[in-house]
């Protein structure tokens, strides 16, 4: 029997939880985070902030379910410390829990930048942020949104669905940078455009100053954007502060290896504060994704229980839907080194590209139709040499194989 | 004994009928963009595979599922998929290896074998589908197929 603490209680941390659970009843696991809330998914913030789901719906369990599951939950105070020497850690509330085992799953926040004026800001990552943002959108007609990213688009899609003027400001010159190449950034925002979204593109916020009911964005370029309420959706970096001179290697994310281990024996890392080696581009990488999430504190609880687990796994996949339209992201979405290959695709308004370095499926994009997006996740995951599929595609055959039913039609 | 849809691609001609039967069935329409089957077609090596739901053991497409809204039934062997449970985040869609979630209106739709009675076998005149125990199925056909696949996908 083994004392096995989980710092954290979103996604990564219930399913290490699971995990261990379905190998042992007996270990002893203590669940500690921050927040006096059940578990719940950020994925699920922006739908309770469009109304389409109450905020209940949010939440993945109860309370009942940490003691269901013979767990000790210590929710509403959070780890400050962590001690390797003493195998322990300490709490904001002055109390100290002792490990055989560690898991760290703190996830990510918001990353808000330093800009005049720009105060308590709100943002949307946390259900408390969400039912903040929620209650203050609720009497505005103008929200602007600081951030064309994933979680940008998606507050924008949100509110937009209550009846929202929006207006998205964005630093680089294409809305969902890194997630979506530039055409298919394009695609994005022509519909936003198209549904009487403002997009102030290659724009950076300088300044915010107080208005009369609102708020008045100062940009770079001299303009003023002008709205009730502002969002900030900049990025989320990990919350490895509890870390600091622990030893546990962190850049800026904590860096594990397949299996989830830090290189501190002892301590394990999984979810948005982890980051692991992308297999195409052999980086350091945060994927901050509710399924990295899952899949990474998976494996780290079957190995802190003593089971032994890996994934290879740690393509960047995304998928969402502003305004309707589905779009997919999976690995890398445009060719980064002399001899990566393409392969892209229109039909109306569906639009497909294929990246391949060597022969190999690295990445794609998705946008309309996004149903072949678990085949080629699966693709770019197993590595494999696809020649006949890569020079099928080139052939402007059979495209369907791969990029879905809209093929046939061509 | 739980069931599943048995696919012999060798007897499957690519006429898509299942698809047309699929969505007529359960969507009230005939239109290829809303069936839960797809026939992956490969006319040059005219072979083709009707693509649908293997009703896994460990559905992987309900791994990432915020809401739970796609389990395992255990008693009738279905990868169930709870549409009031659903709030169309689509994951799922990410995560079938085999693609075989279809999207319907913004939401995810897949094959739940019709109640027992699959519209599509019905209407395969080659017996290409067929609904019975995935066990039935004998390991050389098994491995025919399999090689069958990797010659279309992955032959140099």
């Amino acid at each position: 029997m083994k004392r096995l603490v989980i710092v954290g209680n979103g996604g990564a941390a219930i399913s290490a939880l699971r995990a261990i659970r379905s190998t042992s009843k007996s270990h002893r696991i203590t669940l500690i985070s921050a927040e006096d809330c059940p578990a719940y998914s950020p994925v699920l913030t922006t739908y309770y902030l469009a109304g389409s789901i109450p905020y209940r719906t949010m939440f993945l369990c109860n309370r009942d379910f940490y003691r269901r599951h013979g767990v000790r939950a210590i929710l509403g105070d959070g780890v400050v410390a962590v001690e390797p020497q003493d195998q322990r850690v300490v709490l904001a509330g002055g109390n100290a829990v002792s490990y055989d085992e560690l898991l760290v799953a703190t996830g990510s926040s918001v990353a808000v930048p330093p800009i005049p004026g720009i105060g308590d800001c709100l943002t949307l990552w946390t259900a408390a942020e969400a039912r903040r943002l929620r209650e203050q959108a609720r009497h505005a007609a103008t929200v602007a949104v600081v951030g064309a990213g994933l979680i940008g688009m998606q507050i924008a899609d949100a509110l937009w669905r209550r009846g929202k003027k929006i207006v998205v400001i964005e630093m680089q010159e294409r809305v969902l940078p890194r997630v979506m190449d530039g055409d298919g950034a394009a695609l994005v925002a022509e519909r936003l455009r198209g549904a009487g979204v403002e997009l102030r593109l290659g724009e950076q916020v300088r300044e915010v100053v107080a208005r009369d009911g609102g708020k008045g964005l100062l940009l770079a370029s001299g303009d003023v954007v002008e709205a009730e309420v502002v969002v900030f959706a900049t990025g989320v970096r990990p919350n490895a502060g509890l870390l600091d001179g622990s030893g546990v290697k962190l850049s800026p994310g904590v860096e594990v290896d397949e299996g989830g281990r830090t290189n501190m024996e002892h301590i394990f890392a999984a979810g948005d504060v982890a980051q692991g080696r992308d297999p195409v581009t052999g980086r350091w990488q945060v994927n901050a994704t509710w399924t990295n999430a899952v899949e990474g504190g998976w494996v780290a609880g079957l190995n802190m229980a003593g089971a032994t687990a890996s994934r290879r796994r740690c393509a960047r996949v995304n998928v969402l839907s502003p305004l309707g339209l589905p779009v997919a992201s999976l690995g890398m979405v445009e060719p980064e080194v002399r001899g990566d290959d393409e392969v892209v695709r229109r039909n109306g308004s569906s639009y497909q590209r294929l990246v391949f370095r060597r022969g190999r499926l690295v990445g794609a994009v998705l946008v309309g139709e996004i149903e072949a997006a678990g085949i080629l996740s699966n693709l770019i995951d197993r590595e494999e040499l696809l020649p006949q599929v890569e020079s099928r595609l080139r052939r402007r055959s059979a495209f369907h194989v791969v990029a879905g039913p809209q093929g046939f039609f061509q | 004994m739980p069931q599943t849809l048995i696919v012999d691609p060798a007897r499957c001609t690519g006429c898509r009928s299942c698809e047309t039967a699929c969505s007529t069935f359960r969507e009230g329409e005939s239109n290829l963009f809303k069936c839960r089957i797809k026939v992956v077609r490969f006319p040059e090596e005219f072979f083709f595979y009707p693509l649908v739901c293997q009703q896994c053991e460990t559905p992987l497409c309900a791994v990432p599922c915020p809401t739970a809204a796609l389990k395992k039934d255990g008693r009738t062997g279905l990868v169930e998929f709870i549409r009031e449970k659903c709030v169309g985040c689509k994951m799922c869609l990410t995560a079938c290896p085999f693609g075989a979630i279809s999207l319907v209106d913004g939401y995810p739709v897949k094959c739940d074998l019709c109640a027992g009675e699959p519209a599509c076998t019905r209407l395969c005149e080659p017996g290409a589908i067929t609904l019975g125990e995935p066990e039935a199925m004998g390991q050389s056909q098994r491995l025919l197929l399999a090689g069958k696949i990797r010659e279309v996908y992955l032959a140099k």
